[in-house]
């Protein structure tokens, strides 16, 4: 579902950010990507999404490549930023018709997918109200709402359990079963390793901008706990 | 005092975007704040030396002394207006709220911090009077030069009554519009003061000599009698006017000082819960989605209504009243010769007007920090810079097509001037949106943090304005000035700019993918 190959990105000033990372995601892998701060987790999910541009290697989602048919690659997946700033002038509804438009939901669709995920997030109330008025928690949701509408292939969420209540996180954790078990993929960063730990059946650990350990998360972590690992690791 | 001078210095260092520029790897960041400084310094300029003109013809009269009473009202009504309309957000909009008022920070000194950062904005409109003053006591030979040390310090206490009118006002709209969950409320009214104050200075100008039109003024406001007098010579008036401003101050001090927090909670909103209605679930193809998009986003700021589409709103019911009045009428508030200039006249100010209004030189800026949400959409860059040009031009073009209209009727043109009236501005309306868009994607402004920032002070509006009006308008003051070629001299014109937009347009499809990108736009 997800090949990176060799992928390189230099910033502007000669920092290299992501240095030949290479990895893949099948169908119903939960992947998740841990790695410190700076470690370079965000630059590589934001040239998986179409953020960033790349200097070296290739991205595909699905087998569509990323740098020669970014508009299809983007068709496929769904992203969640760590921070969700989005349109504070629009309503929630709002958002949801304009993102549903991109997508070209088919009408008859769209009510029953925007009932059903805004009710699971519990924000269908809220969704009359501009956006400037919810909470960050409340953003973080309407963007899964949006992000999860549109069925995407690939779902890459950059620290998705920040500013979610228990419940929500826990709706989260089930629509991304869902999706794994209808075909997709889940590719998310975290720095909370427990979750981790639980959910993804696949890890890649990365520091400097380097892969420094990647497989299923059972053998990475032995008889240790992942936490153990990780600081293990990345001390080396 | 000291935490005073580190907060004060922590907000002066964000004007312009100063701290940004110097310590930022990126030439870009320097190029923006350069050309900020650079426009700022310019329409500075520009409307001093318009008032400075205009003090000359009063300097030459026995009304020399009014241009003071006059520099003082305009000072004061820009203040007062400004104020009213920015001074809520001044208070209590800034995103460091939290930050701030968890620190051992007194509210005393947050709050007066903030009303000093909007003293000093407004004391910028105040001082570009100043030039129009000094001249008029360099020509009056009978003006002692010790009015200098007086004409100074009135001058910096001209912003404060003014600002706490307005800052006060607009905490109380804020307050109101809560209460009957009216968004707008303050921006509307604040619309219709500075069209009210416009047609009164008209009105004045027109009908008033400057001795009368300040006499009207001082009636109405006592203030502007006392810098009158005061300027005169009147000591007593000297003291009155500064103590009455620092006493203005120091209530408004008081006052959001020691109620910051019951203020803020007055005019804060309060939200129900928001149900929506399903028949807001329409369906449209992408391409007027994202045109929508454009729509809501500037619909949602009255600043950036304001800016862009209110000037060339007004002028265009300025030339209805034309229109009415009539060519005959005109020409004869215009004197003899003027025959020949009517039509390349009206056709400048026309143009003028269209390259003045920018919409799509903030169209980018305005994506802000929502940018990563259009950029992972599978939407060309293409389409989405083709929405922001639509919407600049779906907006503009019906406005300036009726004043092109109203124009043609005032001065009586033929069929030739009509289609000249109208097309021309047409084309500027094209190639100030073209350029404009082009500008705000080499210089973007996404680290706003509040519409003022895009819309007013990006380096983007200060090049895409100097590139359009620097360009287009020296022709067409050439067709004025040379009246007996103006129809060749405006359709040559019209023609050769809508050539460049052209070619700019089809580089710009072409190189879409790069530019509207988070390599050349972060």
């Amino acid at each position: 579902m997800l090949e990176i190959n060799g992928l390189t990105k230099t910033y502007k000033g000669g920092k290299k950010a992501v240095d030949n990372i290479s990895l893949h995601v099948d169908s119903g892998d939960i992947f998740g990507f841990i790695g410190h701060n700076g470690a370079g987790k965000s630059t590589t999910i934001r040239c998986i999404v179409g953020v960033l541009g790349f200097d070296e290697g290739d991205i595909f989602v699905d087998g569509v490549s990323v740098r020669d048919n970014p508009l299809e690659a983007k068709k496929r997946i769904a992203y969640i930023p760590d921070n969700p700033d989005i349109y504070d002038y629009l309503t929630g509804i709002q958002y949801l018709t304009f993102i549903a438009d991109i997508f070209d939901i088919p009408k008859s669709a769209r009510g029953e997918r925007i009932d059903r995920y805004a009710k699971a997030f519990e924000i269908e109330g809220d969704l009359g109200r501009l956006i400037s008025s919810y909470s960050h928690g409340m953003k973080q949701k309407l963007c899964l709402t949006g992000a999860l509408m549109h069925e995407p292939k690939l779902l890459v969420l950059d620290e998705p359990f920040v500013g979610l209540d228990p419940k929500s996180a826990h709706t989260l954790k089930e629509f991304m079963r869902e999706t794994c078990s209808n075909g997709g993929a889940i590719f998310f960063s975290t720095h909370v390793l427990p979750v981790a730990e639980t959910l993804c059946n696949r890890i890649a650990v990365i520091k400097s901008g380097r892969i420094i350990a990647q497989g299923d998360t059972a053998k990475i972590k032995g008889d240790s706990s992942l936490e153990n690992v990780f600081l293990e690791l990345t001390e080396q | 005092m000291k935490n005073l001078g580190l907060v004060l210095g922590l907000y002066l260092k964000s004007l312009f975007g100063i701290n940004k520029a110097r310590f930022s790897n990126d030439p870009k960041e320097r190029r923006r704040t350069a050309l900020s400084i650079v426009m700022t310094l310019f329409f500075a300029v520009y409307f001093a030396v318009m008032f400075a003109g205009r003090s000359v013809l009063y300097a030459q009269s026995d009304d020399a002394l009014g241009v003071f009473s006059l520099a003082m009202t305009l000072g004061t009504a820009i203040t007062f207006i400004s104020s009213m309309s920015a001074g809520y957000n001044a208070l209590f909009a800034y995103k460091d709220h939290d930050i701030l008022f968890s620190l051992p920070l007194t509210q005393d000194t947050i709050s007066l911090s903030r009303l000093l950062m909007l003293y000093i904005s407004n004391l910028v409109y105040v001082i570009m009077m100043l030039p129009g003053c000094i001249i008029v006591c360099l020509r009056c030979t009978d003006i002692s030069w010790l009015i200098f040390p007086r004409l100074l310090l009135m001058t910096a206490a001209v912003p404060l009554i003014p600002m706490t009118a307005g800052v006060l006002l607009s905490i109380f709209i804020k307050f109101i519009s809560v209460k009957l969950k009216l968004s707008k409320l303050l921006s509307i009214i604040t619309n219709i003061f500075m069209l009210a104050a416009i047609a009164a200075y008209v009105m004045l100008s027109q009908n008033y000599s400057l001795t009368a039109s300040a006499a009207v003024v001082e009636s109405i406001y006592a203030p502007a009698s006392w810098f009158a007098l005061g300027i005169g010579g009147s000591a007593p008036h000297v003291i009155l006017f500064i103590i009455s401003s620092l006493a203005a101050a120091g209530i408004l001090w008081l006052i959001t000082a020691h109620a910051y927090n019951a203020l803020n909670e007055l005019s804060s909103v309060h939200f129900a819960r928001g149900k929506y209605n399903a028949d807001a679930i329409k369906v449209s193809p992408p391409r007027r989605a994202l045109i929508r998009r454009e729509a809501k986003r500037f619909f949602s700021s009255h600043i950036y209504v304001m800016n862009t589409v209110v000037p060339p709103a007004i002028a265009a019911v300025g030339l209805a009243v034309l229109a009415v009045l009539g060519r005959a009428r005109i020409l004869s508030w215009l004197g003899e010769g003027a025959e020949s200039i009517l039509m390349p006249t009206a056709l400048l100010a026309l143009s003028f007007m269209s390259l003045m209004s920018q919409i799509s030189s903030s169209s980018v800026s305005a994506e802000g920090s929502a940018l990563w949400r259009i950029l992972t959409l599978p939407v060309k860059s293409s389409d989405v810079l083709k929405a922001k040009l639509a919407f600049h031009f779906i907006v503009l073009s019906p406005i300036t097509l009726a004043g092109s209209v109203f124009a043609a009727i005032a001065v009586g043109a033929d069929a030739l001037g009509v289609a000249v009236l109208i097309i021309v501005p047409q084309v500027a309306v094209v190639y100030c949106d073209i350029i404009g868009l082009m500008m705000n994607l080499k210089l973007p402004k996404l680290d706003w943090k509040n519409d003022v920032e895009f819309v007013k002070q990006g380096g983007s509006l200060a090049a895409s304005l100097g590139i359009c009006v620097l360009s287009f308008a020296p022709p067409l003051v050439a067709a004025v000035a040379f009246s007996v070629c103006a129809y060749p001299i405006a359709l040559g014109t019209g023609a050769l700019f809508a050539a460049i937009s052209l070619i700019v347009f089809t580089r710009m499809m072409k190189k879409s993918d790069r530019l509207f990108s988070a390599e050349n736009l972060m």
